[in-house]
């Protein structure tokens, strides 16, 4: 190993996540490929491992012959002053060879608060920050994941956005790289070409002008760039790539386990919710190609966990099919199986007892508002009958610990729907007494967790007023006030992590500023209590006369032009409006399977969704 | 359900898998392995691994052991060369064996110190002049009593100190076990403390695991 690397080492907390080595880490020979990838992911080792997106691009771009791509996290504060006080430049894990020798440098954007990560880890590179500092082809800074969705705030550091899923247009990005370094292509000439690509973004070929009032008043591609760039999709999930190994690290990780993805997408449309609409269309994989993926994952990592993810688990239609073929080898190979986003209202006691048969532990649910008037609001559609109902069915089969996730800040909140949520955890608490065949000698816990509404783009809420920080501050001290039984336990999101994550999201270019002096001025690993300093970003703020509340705390009319304005993920702007005129209404959307409500995410599929 | 124990290596990258990680390693790389091993029967099986003497973060070994059990008796030739296939790199499959003595026999290590510095014979010649004090007296954390003064020299049981080209190595031999244990950094800080000088790098390689009749732990 580096000396100078080795020297750092045994000074930090966790070495065995900065030493590279894991079982199934890919090694190539730099000098027999042509594209040297850095997927960088903008946080500690432990959340970036726990990433299955990374897992997948890791071994589709290693699958090619002529790439070599290695994973760099962002390291720890104790390691990163190490790292500056010694001249230790950022490296990767695989070669630990530095990042600035990478061709293509991506990093996932899995959420807001990581941005001044990005910044931080370019900045430890010894890369400059600025797509226009940045002249070679070589230093690639490319970006993909959810928050490209809205790639506005980091437009400035970013030399191209990737939209969508990553398993096709990542491959044509390394090949036309591959093209233009062996020919000599310069950077701009490169960024041209690739801007043809379907679903890649280039921000420098896009002039924003702004109204007198702040907000947009126009888009304008240049260089040829299209009007709009529309996400990427794989049509068929079963013909896409899938590895056979994921790289099993030393250091216990977050999600520590196999995860077997068994659709995108979801049905459900809850108005809140992000990833359930810039996911859409829903696809199902096949459940024998999962079983087999399970159990080629489990021979080739020694992994004692498996869990079945995606957006909502028990809304995939082959879950039982797959639940019987896993069952039988999972249970001999004690292997446990979890199963993570249940919903209430299709957790039959079927599935429970297959879930239990494996491991019991405790169960969480996400009624996400208190009263049913407002659920209707959310499109959360679930009754009360079903969260007691699901309850019953836990209780009676063991369980004694439920968790319950609701939110705070919710368009049309009113405080009575804020004492709804301490009803419901006590409605939880008493059915739990009131059953005669509850498990014996033991008392009931009840977690309520509430976290802060963030309106955020590409959602029917995309033109809500977030809560101001006194409004939900207020909204957290009365739900405790109205809490009566020791029971219930209640823990809450800070509500100033929640303000920068609003502001964040469905910001514009003139944030780029605001993000790099925040981090010049220590701001990073923001989503970390330890390290997060609003002062700091309400001070760079106000220095550079940006105010936060028009970006958070306004109501967006339906006309004004959104800085995500010229990037397509599926829904259309109709749909969207269409959606927030029945949430204040009070009104429900049907989920797609019982009836299609147009949102115009299947025309990625080039016909209906559920042929 | 057979006893075994399973000799290996443990140098270059691995020597940063800590102690609770290894458990952890040695698990699924069993479980790629496809090798019957036991598990605990209750609520929570797991597999039942004893590692016999810890190896601080950080160290090499050129022979640890840990404890498992099979279901069934098996060619224990062809199980170590199963599961060498197996582990990550760094650690080495030396030897699949019964048992012989119970992780208790175990009473003392030797180490291989090597210290990088400019001044081989200097530091040679302090760490010398530091061994060969009537007293080593230095602080060590006690579970029960905090800080606690110990005197290591009765403790050094044998030192041999030689100066190289840019480093010095130096060969210990410490108590180790359940009864007892010295961990050479806590002679090699005393040492820097008292004696003011330090090493650009120090590198430990644990090469044997003896029992009180000074033979190799089988």
């Amino acid at each position: 190993m580096d000396s100078t690397i080795e020297k750092l080492l045994l000074q930090v907390q966790k070495p065995g996540r900065y030493t590279g080595g894991e079982l199934n880490a890919v090694v190539k020979d730099k000098d027999k490929v042509d594209v040297r990838f850095a997927f960088c992911f903008p946080d500690e080792y432990q959340i970036g491992m726990s990433h299955l997106g990374m897992k997948i691009l890791y071994g589709l771009l290693n699958s090619r012959e002529d790439c070599w791509c290695e994973r760099v996290f962002a390291p720890w504060t104790d390691m990163e002053a190490l790292m500056r006080e010694n001249g230790v430049p950022l490296y990767a894990l695989e070669s630990l060879d530095p990042v600035s020798d990478f061709d293509i440098i991506g990093f996932t954007l899995q959420y807001e608060l990581s941005f001044t990560n990005i910044l931080n880890m370019l900045d430890l590179a010894g890369v400059p920050l600025r797509a226009k500092d940045r002249t070679e082809l070589k230093n690639l800074v490319i970006a993909g994941g959810p928050c490209a969705c809205n790639p506005e705030p980091i437009a400035d550091f970013i030399d191209l956005f990737s939209l969508g899923e990553g398993e096709e247009i990542t491959h044509e990005i390394v090949d036309l790289y591959k093209q233009a370094k062996l020919e000599g292509w310069s950077k701009q000439a490169f960024l041209e070409k690739a801007a043809q690509i379907d679903g890649v973004y280039v921000p420098s070929f896009y002039e924003i002008t702004y109204k007198e009032d702040g907000t947009i008043g126009g888009i304008t591609p240049t260089h040829g760039a299209p009007e709009k760039v529309t996400k990427r999709i794989v049509k068929d999930l079963n013909s896409m790539y899938f590895p056979e190994d994921f790289v099993v690290p030393f250091i216990e990780t977050v999600h520590d386990r196999i995860m077997l993805e068994v659709m995108r997408g979801c049905v459900r449309g809850c108005r809140f919710c992000q990833a359930g609409f810039i996911y859409r269309p829903l696809r199902e994989k096949d459940s024998a190609l999962l079983n087999g993926q399970g159990v080629a994952l489990c021979e080739s990592t020694g992994y004692e966990e498996i869990s079945l993810s995606s957006l909502s688990t028990s809304d995939y239609s082959h879950l039982e099919d797959l639940l019987s073929d896993m069952l039988p080898w999972t249970e001999r190979d004690k292997v446990n199986l979890s199963l993570p986003s249940l919903r209430i209202d299709n957790f039959s006691p079927e599935l429970m007892e297959k879930v239990a048969k494996v491991r019991k532990s405790g169960l969480t649910f996400a009624p996400e508002a208190g009263t049913q008037r407002l659920r209707d609001v959310i499109n959360k559609n679930i009754s009360e009958e079903e969260i007691m109902n699901t309850c019953r069915t836990a209780f009676e089969g063991g369980y004694t610990s439920v968790k319950l996730y609701f939110m705070l800040g919710l368009p049309t909140e009113t405080l009575e729907d804020v004492e709804g949520i301490a009803e419901t955890a006590q409605r939880v608490v008493d059915l739990y007494y009131s059953l005669p065949n509850r498990p014996k000698g033991k008392s009931v816990s009840v977690s309520v967790s509430v976290s802060s509404f963030v309106p955020k783009p590409f959602t029917p809420f995309e033109f809500e007023p977030q809560d101001t920080r006194e409004t939900l501050r207020q909204k957290q001290a009365h739900l405790l006030a109205s809490l009566r039984s020791k029971k219930i336990s209640l823990s809450w999101h800070n509500v100033n992590v929640s303000f920068l994550e609003g502001v964040l999201a469905r910001g514009d270019r003139r944030l780029c500023g605001v993000i790099e002096q925040a981090w010049r001025r220590g701001c990073h690993f923001d989503s970390w209590d330890e390290c997060f300093k609003i002062d700091v970003w309400e001070q760079v703020m106000q220095e550079l006369g940006v105010d936060p509340a028009f970006y958070a705390n306004r109501r967006r009319s339906f006309e004004e032009i959104q800085p995500w304005a010229h990037i397509d993920f599926g829904v259309s702007k109709a749909f969207l409006i269409r959606e927030n005129k029945k949430a204040h209404e009070g009104l429900t959307t049907p989920n797609c399977r019982q009836q299609c409500s147009g949102c115009a995410a299947n025309k990625l599929l080039g016909g209906a969704c559920f042929a | 359900m057979h006893n075994v124990r399973l000799f290996f290596e443990k140098k270059d990258r691995a020597k940063y898998i800590s102690h609770l990680d290894m458990n952890r390693c040695f698990q699924r790389a069993l479980k790629r392995s496809k090798l019957p091993v036991w598990y605990t029967q209750g609520f929570n099986p797991h597999m039942y691994l004893t590692f016999a003497l810890p190896l601080s973060l950080g160290f090499e070994s050129e022979r640890e052991s840990v404890d498992l059990r099979f279901t069934e008796e098996l060619d224990l030739g062809l199980a170590a060369k199963r599961l060498a296939t197996c582990l990550p790199a760094g650690l080495r499959v030396l030897e699949l064996a019964p048992p012989r003595e119970k992780p208790a026999a175990i009473a003392s290590a030797d180490y291989l110190v090597i210290a990088k510095t400019e001044d081989p014979a200097d530091w040679a010649a302090a760490f010398e002049r530091f061994v060969q004090q009537e007293r080593i007296i230095t602080q060590k954390r006690s579970k029960k009593k905090g800080m606690v003064e110990v005197d290591l020299k009765p403790m050094v049981h044998a030192c041999k100190v030689e100066a190289g080209d840019g480093e010095v190595q130096v060969r210990l031999n410490l108590p180790a076990g359940c009864s007892e244990n010295v961990n050479p950094t806590l002679l090699l800080d005393a040492f820097e403390q008292s004696a003011g000088v330090t090493a650009d790098a120090v590198s430990v390689l644990r090469t044997r695991i003896l029992t009180a009749d000074g033979v190799d732990f089988a």
